[in-house]
């Protein structure tokens, strides 16, 4: 099992059946979303005695529906302003679970959040833990990533 | 009237991109961040003062910026190396305009999107905004300051968590 894999789990489980009264199963198979449908990231960093990121990919409409229940609205009313404001919220609780399990003390940064083709990219960390969840017939993905250590970090061009 | 950091940003943008031998000026339209072809970067500053500086560019002037960084002719480069020089460029963006601001503060890692858009910092407000030109390619920095921004309807209790 991949690092604190268990305890995230545990944790996503729990903000969106209390937060959303949403059920998110966690799903290791190869059905769902393809790696091109999560179209929305947002990312919070750790900082401190452990030093990292917490992102979250999720395909569009998923986090329509998410923003939908948080802002009382219907799904096509949501704007993209408040599909960001959704999910920053999901990765600031999500984050700030994780920064507890970690060595103390740790810091959570202000969450960050893109419409991306491409997800988000953290040079100088590596990633240490995937899980993707099922809900609503869709996946999406909560992921942690470790700083590597300075001695660790190669800045020099690719090789030709 | 001018925005709050703006000189501040123009000066160290302009100091920075002069270390690779890149002149830049600065742009009087705004750059438009719903593009998808955009490279969007981003530094958090944490402590007495907390926020984020972003850049976002140009496809192609971040291919521009590797070339110079690494010393490798266009078609040399990959999206790694365009994720790193990004990254350098955050950072040393980050940092000088960091020690500008209350201390003591911490910078995080860059973070760094080769195809985003919308790149957005909710709990935040923007101070500023700053286009630039570089050899007819555009780019832009920004600066976000934490706000008490909270949801319209705060959802039930969840689980508990600490947050710094």
């Amino acid at each position: 099992m991949q690092f604190i894999e268990k305890e995230i789990c545990e944790f996503t489980e729990s903000i969106w059946d209390s937060i959303l009264s949403l059920k998110a199963i966690p799903d290791s198979s190869e059905s769902g979303n393809s790696e091109n449908d999560f179209a929305l990231a947002g990312c919070v960093q750790i900082t401190g005695a452990w030093e990292g990121t917490v992102t979250l990919d999720f395909p569009i409409s998923l986090a329509k529906q998410v923003a939908a229940i948080m802002f009382n609205l219907d799904c096509d009313e949501v704007e993209n302003s408040l599909l960001q404001d959704a999910l920053g919220e999901l990765t600031n609780m999500t984050g700030g679970n994780i920064k507890s399990l970690l060595p103390e003390p740790c810091y959570l940064s202000l969450p960050a959040v893109a419409f991306t083709d491409s997800n988000m990219r953290v040079p100088g960390s590596e990633p240490v833990t995937n899980v993707t969840f099922k809900c609503s017939g869709e996946n999406f993905r909560v992921s942690l990533l470790k700083k590597l250590e300075d001695d660790a970090k190669n800045l020099t061009p690719s090789t030709k | 009237m001018m925005q709050l950091f703006e000189s501040e940003i123009k000066e160290q943008a302009e100091f920075a991109w002069s270390t690779l031998n890149l002149t830049i000026t600065p742009f009087p339209s705004q750059l438009d961040e719903t593009s998808k072809n955009l490279v969007t970067a981003h530094i958090q500053i944490s402590g007495d003062w907390q926020g984020v500086v972003a850049m976002v560019m140009e496809h192609g002037l971040a291919q521009q910026l590797a070339t110079k960084l690494f010393s490798l002719e266009k078609h040399q480069v990959t999206n790694e190396d365009i994720n790193d020089s990004v990254s350098e460029m955050m950072n040393i963006i980050g940092d000088n305009l960091k020690s500008l601001l209350p201390q003591p503060n911490q910078l995080a890692l860059p973070i760094v999107d080769l195809k985003g858009a919308n790149l957005n910092f909710p709990f935040t407000k923007r101070l500023s905004k700053v286009t630039f030109d570089c050899k007819g390619k555009k780019f832009a920095i920004m600066i976000h300051q934490v706000t008490d921004k909270k949801l319209p309807n705060p959802p039930a209790e969840a689980t508990p968590h600490p947050n710094s």
